[in-house]
């Protein structure tokens, strides 16, 4: 089944870009505007070139290993040993992030549109679609994501929609929030860019010339970019200051506030297409977390690691209780990800530098 | 296997062994005829299964003929041209028998002639019941393999249209053929397709669903992998694409593959009316799909969890309609689509003034006394109406058949968590749609993997002079349909 993964330009795009955008991105003006106050926008737009600084990094590392994912390059580097340890911890990093994702997608279900449903079913009923496609190689799966770009378009045609009741006095003065605010802004933000370090590991899937494929993480980084960047800057447009601070999915919320001839209540509609991002971002992190679990063994047969880590996540997320437990975990967690997806990285590729090593199949 | 007849059997010296041999292999069937032939001198035996062949051919082949000829010389010239075989292997002679041949056999002679003699016997080509048209060809398939060869043969007069016959079923031993266009299929798919028909050993194919379910790459999908047609222009639309086509002896369909979900969209009508009428129809015919998978489950999910949804006026009319009704939202559906599919299920068999009436009295009185009696809501029996109207719209009768049924997951879990439930289901549906693959050619192509040139022939029906690509996932060894078509506009100006 694994046997055909190799993807264009084109797919690892889509595939990008779906395991960025998810579950945050409905959070998300909220979480920034704790910080960053009207200025939450210009901490998107940081965010994005301090992940495009990082892309070029990762590109030099895929340039330096080529045809290598990761997990190989760190093997190369601090050898076999040490590799492996990495790998385990990689591995146990993807499958807290799953368990959190499942946690925060149901309090969000749960607080729009299935307040009496038991958490296990809604998280048991995301687990069974997030095997059944990861299971498949990364081409099957990014034709369910060609089809899954239609709820984007529909997403970014909603939020644009809401500019007619736009207020541009809610974000002036620009600037007012403080530079030292606006980054910290700026890595609340960068959390929802998690998912651009997945090229490290699709790298070597990529049917195209070196170039392309540090070409294609600057288009994707791009695309992020704006989108969020266009998120919060309507939502914030839309919403004062202050309300702002009281809503924690300002997107569904703005969604809430039309209402249609046919539709009335046009949000319960929105939050099922939600899920469909949901989906993919589940499935891209789970394809990577069976990927990083079969490479710790010798048989790399993929699917039964997909069943396993997903199990795991599901029992982890079952395990969180209440929405100030999910929020504290998923704090405490945040470091993990500079360490994970940022430092780790860069240090090998630092490493590879100072140790001369470069290698991979030419 | 057919080992046992594919073994050779030198044929005996005396004429008298070889017919008992003959007889015996049949087990004494009576009707096998064995008559004396003689001609001047000669003697000999004719042997035929009297049910299979032709008398009169046999007559004008055997019987006229001598009365002009004179000499020995000359019998054995002519039988030699008459006769598609000569042969001495017994078992060759018996597997010709059951075709509807008749053999020869010459006293002091140590071949046997053959003459094809077969009775055909077949009704005169109707219009497919199932896939009319308003306006093109009104010609349809017969169970006659030959005619049916014929048709397409007068349609394509080509020397690259390709047809390879082989032989299926170990007792039955029926024809098939496998039709293709030697310059445009894909040589790899056409391999693999012969050697997927090959590979079957069943008894009897006694139905194209045979053949269709032992090559199909998911043969557990619900969704139909291949085409089945009973058109002639049909087939030759397909065969111009690039794809291929499987036929059996006493069949009137045609097995098209590799296809696509779009092709379940297509009617031959769509190219001969105007475009925009042709695209908008294929809408309808998409939306169908949508709306009878959807339609109900959406309705349960409304009722059950959603009600805010609806306007403030369609509340209260809703409201009304369901206040009486003792019944959850999902037993009602379940109740009136299994009434829809019992009433589909007596009418499709019956002769049609008993379907109608049965139509009538399903339809029209189940539906006014189920909501009289207050057992269902007036606009569930909507819903599910058209439902069942939607999903025949779909051209493809086993698609909509799927669909129909498909629809009964979504609503069951759209009861259990409403829209959630209804997008998960649906998407389980879509991932199962996006890992389906025929021969190499994606399912949901060219939508997913994306080819939007394409998409002008699939969710639209572009004008045709503009359709100048065959689709890029079938490989075909010819990718240019035609130059332009309408270059005398571009001259003139």
């Amino acid at each position: 089944m694994n046997n055909n993964n190799q993807i264009n330009g084109h797919q690892f795009f889509l595939i990008l870009i779906h395991s960025q955008i998810g579950v945050g991105m409905i959070t998300l003006a909220n979480d920034v505007h704790l910080k960053a106050k009207s200025d939450s926008w210009i901490s998107a737009l940081i965010a994005g070139v301090f992940i495009q600084c990082l892309i070029f990094l990762f590109g030099a590392l895929i340039h330096r290993f080529p045809g290598s994912n990761l997990f190989e390059m760190i093997e190369i580097v601090i050898g076999k040993v040490l590799g492996k340890i990495l790998t385990f911890l990689y591995c146990w990093y993807f499958i807290v992030s799953g368990a959190i994702l499942f946690a925060k997608y149901t309090i969000i279900l749960k607080s729009w549109m299935l307040p009496l449903t038991p958490k296990w079913v809604l998280i048991s009923a995301l687990g069974i679609l997030t095997v059944y496609l990861a299971i498949d190689n990364l081409v099957v799966i990014s034709r369910f994501f060609i089809l899954a770009s239609l709820v984007l378009v529909i997403f970014l045609g909603f939020v644009t929609f809401s500019l007619k009741d736009a207020n541009y006095t809610y974000i002036m003065p620009v600037g007012v929030a403080g530079f030292q605010n606006i980054l910290q802004g700026s890595l609340i933000t960068s959390l929802s860019y998690q998912g651009f370090e997945y090229a490290l590991f699709f790298a070597p899937f990529v049917l195209t010339k070196k170039n392309t494929v540090v070409k294609t993480m600057t288009f994707t980084n791009i695309f992020t970019t704006l989108f969020y960047t266009f998120t919060i800057l309507a939502t914030q447009l839309f919403f004062s200051p202050n309300e702002l601070k009281l809503i924690p999915e300002p997107v569904f919320y703005l969604v809430k506030s039309f209402s249609f001839k046919v539709i009335e209540r046009p949000d319960l509609l929105f939050t099922s297409l939600w899920l469909v991002l949901v989906v993919t971002s589940t499935v891209v992190l789970f394809f990577i977390t069976s990927f990083t679990a079969s490479s710790l063994f010798k048989n790399k047969k993929r699917t039964p690691h997909v069943f396993i880590t997903v199990a795991f996540s599901l029992i982890l997320s079952l395990c969180l209780k209440g929405e100030d437990q999910i929020a504290y975990f998923s704090n405490m967690y945040r470091p993990f990800f500079f360490v994970f997806s940022i430092i780790i990285p860069v240090l090998i590729l630092l490493f590879s530098y100072i140790f001369r090593k470069s290698g991979g199949e030419q | 296997m057919t080992n046992k007849l594919k073994h050779y059997k030198q044929m005996y010296t005396t004429i008298k062994r070889n017919v008992t041999y003959i007889v015996q292999t049949f087990n004494e069937t009576d009707d096998l005829v064995c008559d004396d032939f003689q001609f001047q001198k000669q003697t000999g035996k004719i042997i035929y299964l009297d049910t299979l062949t032709d008398e009169e051919k046999l007559d004008k082949m055997l019987g006229k003929a001598f009365q002009q000829r004179k000499d020995i010389a000359c019998l054995h010239t002519y039988l030699a041209t008459v006769a598609i075989e000569t042969t001495d292997d017994l078992h060759k002679v018996v597997s010709q028998l059951t075709k509807g041949s008749c053999a020869l056999f010459l006293r002091d002679e140590n071949k046997i002639y053959l003459f094809d003699t077969p009775l055909e016997t077949e009704r005169s080509p109707e219009e497919p019941e199932n896939e009319r048209t308003i306006r093109g060809s009104h010609l349809g398939f017969v169970e006659n393999l030959r005619t049916n060869i014929f048709f397409i043969r007068q349609r394509v007069k080509s020397e690259q249209l390709r047809i390879k016959y082989t032989t299926l079923g170990t007792e039955s031993h029926r024809n098939i053929a496998i039709v293709y266009m030697n310059n445009l299929a894909n040589k790899d798919t056409v391999k693999e397709i012969e050697k997927r028909v090959k590979s079957i050993t069943i008894d009897s194919v006694f139905a194209p669903g045979f053949i269709e379910e032992c090559i199909e790459e998911k043969p557990l999908s619900p969704f139909p992998q291949n085409l089945y047609t009973e058109r002639p222009d049909r087939v030759e639309a397909h065969l111009m694409e690039g794809r291929i086509a499987v036929m059996s002896e006493s069949s009137t369909d045609a097995i098209i593959l590799p296809v696509s979900f779009f092709s379940f969209f297509q009617s031959p009508d769509d190219y001969n009316n105007r475009f925009y009428a042709g695209t908008v129809f294929r809408w309808f015919r998409l939306l169908s799909f949508f709306g009878t998978l959807l339609l109900p489950p959406l309705y349960i999910a409304l009722v059950g969890f959603h009600f805010e949804i609806i306007p403030f006026e369609l509340v209260s009319l809703v409201k009304s309609s369901i206040e009486g009704v003792p019944f959850p939202p999902f037993f009602e559906a379940i109740f009136m689509a299994v009434t829809v599919e019992l009433i589909r299920e007596a009418g499709i068999r019956l002769p049609s003034p008993i379907g109608e009436t049965i139509g009538i009295v399903g339809g029209l009185i189940i539906g006014d006394a189920v909501v009289n009696a207050g057992l269902v809501s007036n606009v569930m029996v909507i819903v599910i109406a058209l439902t069942a109207i939607m999903s025949f719209t779909i051209p493809s009768y086993e698609l909509g058949n799927t669909v129909r049924i498909l629809s009964l997951p979504i609503m069951i879990s759209a009861s259990m968590l409403g829209f959630a439930g209804i997008v998960l289901s649906f998407l389980f549906i879509v991932i199962h749609l996006c890992k389906m693959e025929s021969f190499g050619v994606a399912y949901l192509s060219p939508l997913a993997p994306l080819h939007i040139r394409e998409l002008a022939d699939a969710i639209a029906r572009f004008p045709i002079w503009m359709l100048r690509k065959r689709p890029a996932e079938l490989r075909t060894q010819k990718t240019e349909k035609q130059g332009k078509s309408r270059e005398w506009f571009y001259d003139e100006q």
